[in-house]
């Protein structure tokens, strides 16, 4: 999922830069106080989520988390993000820093979109299954949208978007069910033994 | 402010299981970056590309440029991600060379050959392709019974022949180097970049009235 440096043209390059810039100020906007740590936690979760591959199917991918991180923390996902991503280019060589903003806004705009979407089942389906159904779907999206977005940035490169889309679907497909699996299952313990941390993210929507 | 202590401590423990989880499963758990590795063999250029040890890069574009940034010559690795390709003629005018892999789903990565790297070429060697590493030294041998003196050719190629065999695991033990994946320095350095942060995002908010 990260886009190696020197693959992308100057405009995508800096329309990626805009677009995580707008989307850090977003999520640092609705950042509050309590939830800094979170943040930091989930942060650190992705960044080393990135050292863990998943050996099942064509090409081992490893986790990506990106779906965990948007469902427990709304826009904020973006910050969060943006700190893995950038500790990851420079300590492990993963992406680059030119490439940052493009990395940062497929997989923490994947992260929001699939937060918008966990909310919407929880409101369709309650209860505990809805919990569970929210949360698989939430943590699933998030890798799957962030490889379409990843594909729509090589649309521009010589791979185009539908082989880029295809071969980036087919290899995070195992990837997709570990994501949703872990979501749901780090999603129904914490509204076990913490709720009041899933409704942080519900507090920002009447806040302003 | 209790809460959110204990929060902490949880998660502390949740991202420590992640580390020795990490640890535990670390032949699989190296890096998702495309690594690439090209030395002189003879007359051509090897190239060996891999994501990670014992995962090569099956199918990916090599692109070969000069100093000026002029491709001199495509080509796909094979299913160990190795490639070769005979020297061009544009370093015997100075020019080191840029190997590019493109492994697609945005992965590259480049790897510089110096114009120095060339220049132990001999300047005829082109001329002679037929100066291979493995077939030469036993072609010279018979040779050796027959007559004491060598020409100047033959004498290069039975050297180039033995140190390409002495370099040879040296070799194979940088491309190995190249390919290491993240050390635990790394993982342990950013977790604490990650709380000094959150450390300084505190402190700031927290003086905010």
């Amino acid at each position: 999922m990260h886009i190696a440096e020197g693959v992308l043209s100057p405009a995508v390059l800096g329309a990626g830069a805009v677009l995580a810039v707008a989307g850090t100020a977003l999520g640092l906007r609705r950042l509050e106080y309590d939830r800094l740590i979170g943040v930091g936690i989930l942060s650190a979760a992705f960044f080393v989520g990135s050292l863990i591959h998943v050996p099942i199917g064509p090409a081992s991918a490893h986790l990506v988390l990106n779906g965990l991180v948007g469902v427990l923390l709304g826009w904020a996902a973006f910050p969060s993000i943006l700190v893995a991503l950038l500790l990851q280019a420079l300590l492990f060589q993963f992406g680059g820093i030119t490439v940052l903003g493009v990395n940062t806004f497929t997989m923490g705009f994947a992260g929001v979109l699939s937060w918008y979407a966990w909310r919407g089942i929880r409101r369709i389906v309650p209860g505990a299954t809805g919990l569970r159904v929210a949360a698989f779907c939430g943590g699933a999206l998030g890798v799957a949208l962030a490889a379409v977005l990843t594909a729509l940035a090589l649309a521009f490169t010589d791979e185009g978007f539908q082989t880029a889309a295809g071969l980036l679907l087919g290899a995070h497909a195992p990837i997709m069910v570990a994501e949703g699996l872990i979501t749901m299952f780090t999603v129904s313990f914490i509204a076990r033994v913490r709720p009041e941390m899933l409704h942080m993210a519900h507090a920002d929507t009447p806040r302003s | 402010m209790t809460s959110a202590f204990f929060l902490s401590l949880r998660a502390c423990r949740t991202v420590a299981l992640a580390v020795v989880l990490f640890l535990f499963c670390a032949d699989a758990a190296l890096a998702h970056r495309v690594n690439i590795f090209a030395w002189l063999e003879g007359n051509s250029v090897a190239v060996e590309c891999s994501f990670r040890r014992k995962a090569p890069v099956k199918g990916g574009v090599i692109t070969v440029f000069d100093d000026t940034g002029a491709e001199l010559l495509r080509g796909t690795t094979d299913v160990d991600g190795r490639f070769s390709f005979p020297v061009p003629q544009v370093v015997r005018k100075g020019h080191g060379l840029r190997i590019r892999i493109n492994a697609g789903e945005g992965h590259q990565n480049e790897w510089r050959m110096d114009a120095a790297e060339f220049a132990g070429l001999a300047p005829v060697a082109a001329a002679a392709p037929t100066v291979a590493e493995t077939p030469a030294p036993a072609r010279t041998d018979a040779q050796e019974e027959q007559r004491l003196s060598l020409t100047r050719e033959e004498l290069t190629a039975i050297i180039d022949g033995a140190l390409e065999r002495q370099l040879a695991p040296l070799r194979r033990e940088l491309a190995a180097r190249s390919e290491e994946g993240p050390r635990l320095q790394d993982v342990v350095g950013g977790l604490g970049w990650i709380m000094g942060l959150v450390g300084m995002g505190l402190y700031f908010a927290r003086r905010r009235p």
